[in-house]
């Protein structure tokens, strides 16, 4: 028993850098990619992937946060919340400048009463997060219907592009924008209260309750977090579009946010792990999916290779305890 | 669980009404009455047996897709991939008829070959979840993407050759009653067959409390295992059952029944925690998520509006079904 422990931490020691082997998959898939069709991996191309990437790094740093609050949390509704971020950010801002701050605050707090929503039905109900959160979905998607009505809704306003798009030292701004926020996700995880609490409920609900720690409150206000980063991130692509042509937009980001989580090394199991595994899985999937698309994979084999990920991560990294004792 | 808190809960659930304990289907028997009463008042047109008839063919695949559910959901399990899977039966059952031909031995191969796809995409969720200890709900989700994609690539959009002949069987009486009826009346005598053997109770033991069943020499994993496949049977006759109605194959057949399969087997007062409950009240809970979308289409709601009011009534009986058949965790115990 007790060299069987001895040999899986070792063992867990050396696969378990989870990020530095999503860094070190994402130069193989580069390098992969360059001999797949020439100039893939070109200082211009990467930056091109980047962009692409960075709204679903965001996205996938507020499924971080509620996949960590732990009891099987994830959350389901970023991609509609994505969607809804940019039709709410259209239908405000109509390519209007000084609109710009407006439809900013007005879809952060849209969006973080829907992930509140998801969490007290996830925490006071009982209800599965990831059942709330699909069906919360739904929910999402009716309204931002309704918002739209079935006609575009207006485009976003230059400041905004700019701010998105617009380069600073040949750097588009959406990538100092990624930068920003992951530095603060990552010192909000490793040096407040709330980062401290959130490992605390996610590891051991039980116990974090027993000290003191305000479990329920806690992943309530994770979920609205992760919702509205999500919008946030729709608030974004909205810039990086211009303008919001379709009601399925951000449904793409769902599966692969829980994916680059997944890859990221933070447990599904909640209570460990952090963004910056998760940057490298975005960045990751990101450079896979281009690859994919290079070779002309449909939309379909993608996601039937995606499910297949996801199905061996979870065999590798999330397996369930073993009965017998 | 320690011996004060296992008579705690004990307790708790004695205070319980014994009713609610023996027919955990009873609240929702009462709701669908009311509903029936509703629509009585304000379309009783509806209540036409000819209507009814017809409604109940489109109710069936939710109906047997709800009692697979159940299956699943009684083990401690739950199923996310039904939508998908009925995709994935459905274009795989058109595109097999096709090969074979427009005749009956084309039907009949169409059937088996459907039936067995359903068993099958069953077992790989369950070796996944029993077998191979992942968690239920992200893999169900993950398999759901696999299947939708394959069912893509089996049929790009729908179409297909199917006859008119299969919809007139299908739509047809047998004995004076409607042939979707008898496929209920079939699956009801067949939940009471199988509700007192092993196989049931082992299942509903498994659901409840599972190092407890492993340790008493239960085969825990084989018995989950078997409750999915058994899912993907009862989603292969759904599946089935679209392709008759709708005489075409549709890779995105299945969109919705996830969802609401599993709304049906908690409004059927099934627990989401497994362990309690039963597939007659998941037939009910189907019938009550119908027949709310034909009432909200009664009073007139705008289009728009719909969509947001079925979403909203699947959380309200999620909520709802949560708070009366709560099990969930207690951090003050």
């Amino acid at each position: 028993m007790i060299i069987k422990n001895i040999k899986n931490t070792f063992l867990v020691d050396k696969i378990n850098n989870p990020v530095g082997l999503a860094f070190i998959i994402s130069i193989l898939l580069l390098i992969i990619g360059q001999i797949v069709s020439p100039g893939f991996a070109t200082l211009e191309q990467i930056i091109n992937l980047l962009i692409v990437a960075s709204f679903l790094g965001i996205v996938a740093g507020g499924q971080t946060l509620v996949i960590m609050s732990g009891n099987s949390g994830i959350d389901l509704s970023v991609g509609n919340v994505v969607t809804m971020g940019a039709i709410i950010g259209g239908a405000l801002i109509k390519e209007q400048n000084e609109n710009v701050l407006l439809g900013l605050i007005v879809v952060l707090a849209i969006t973080f009463i829907v992930g509140l929503l998801n969490g007290i039905g996830s925490t006071y109900f009982n209800i599965p997060p990831l059942i709330m959160t699909l069906s919360m979905g739904i929910i999402v998607q009716a309204i931002s219907k309704f918002i739209t009505g079935g006609v575009p809704v207006g485009g976003a306003a230059p400041v905004l592009r700019n701010m998105v798009i617009g380069r600073f030292l040949g750097i588009p701004g959406i990538l100092y924008i990624w930068l920003a926020f992951s530095i603060l996700i990552i010192i909000v995880l490793r040096n407040s209260t709330y980062g401290l609490y959130l490992l605390s409920v996610g590891a051991n609900d039980k116990a974090a309750y027993l000290s003191g720690v305000p479990v329920k409150l806690i992943r309530i206000l994770t979920y609205g977090f992760g919702s509205m980063i999500a919008g946030a991130s729709g608030f974004f692509y909205l810039g990086y579009l211009g303008s919001v042509y379709n009601i399925t937009l951000g449904d793409k980001y769902t599966l692969p946010s829980i994916i680059a989580v997944v890859i990221g090394g933070t447990s599904l199991a909640g209570g460990s792990g952090g963004y910056i595994g998760t940057i490298a899985g975005a960045i990751v999937l990101q450079i896979l999916e281009s690859i994919l698309i290079t070779i002309n994979i449909e939309q379909f084999g993608r996601n039937i290779i995606f499910g297949l990920v996801l199905l061996g991560l979870m065999f590798s990294y999330a397996r369930g305890k073993r009965l017998r004792v | 669980m320690d011996n004060q808190t296992e008579l705690k809960s004990r307790s708790k659930n004695y205070l319980k009404p014994v009713i609610w304990q023996r027919n955990p289907y009873l609240l929702s028997l009462i709701i669908m009455i009311f509903l029936l009463l509703l629509i009585a008042i304000f379309q009783p047109s509806y209540l036409l047996p000819g209507n009814l008839a017809i409604k109940l063919r489109v109710w069936t695949p939710l109906i047997l897709v709800s009692f697979g559910q159940t299956l699943v959901i009684l083990g401690g399990g739950i199923d996310l991939s039904v939508g998908a899977m009925i995709a994935l039966i459905n274009v795989i059952s058109v595109q097999v008829f096709g090969l074979v031909g427009i005749n009956l031995q084309g039907v009949l191969i169409a059937i088996i070959a459907g039936t067995l796809v359903g068993i099958l995409a069953g077992l790989v969720n369950g070796f996944c979840v029993s077998y191979l200890r992942l968690q239920p709900i992200v893999t169900t989700f993950a398999t759901s993407i696999i299947w939708q994609g394959i069912a893509l690539w089996v049929m790009k959009e729908s179409g297909g050759n199917v006859p008119m002949e299969v919809y007139d069987i299908y739509s047809s009486n047998l004995l004076f009653l409607p042939l979707s009826l008898w496929v209920i009346i079939v699956i009801v005598g067949i939940y009471l067959l199988f509700k007192s053997t092993r196989y049931f109770m082992h299942l509903k033991a498994s659901g409840g409390n599972i190092s407890g069943s492993f340790e008493t020499g239960l085969p825990v994993a084989r018995i989950r295992m078997w409750s999915y496949a058994f899912c993907g049977l009862f989603t292969s006759l759904a599946a089935l059952c679209i392709i008759s109605e709708t005489i075409t194959g549709n890779p995105l057949a299945g969109k919705g029944y996830a969802l609401q399969s599993i709304s049906a087997v908690v409004i059927g007062g099934t627990s989401l925690a497994g362990g309690f409950g039963g597939p007659v009240g998941s037939i009910i809970g189907a019938i009550i998520m119908k027949l709310v979308n034909d009432v909200i289409f009664f009073l007139g709601i705008p289009v728009n509006f719909q969509k947001l009011m079925q979403g909203l009534i699947i959380v309200a009986a999620l909520a709802f079904g949560g708070f009366f058949t709560k099990k969930g965790k207690k951090y003050e115990d």
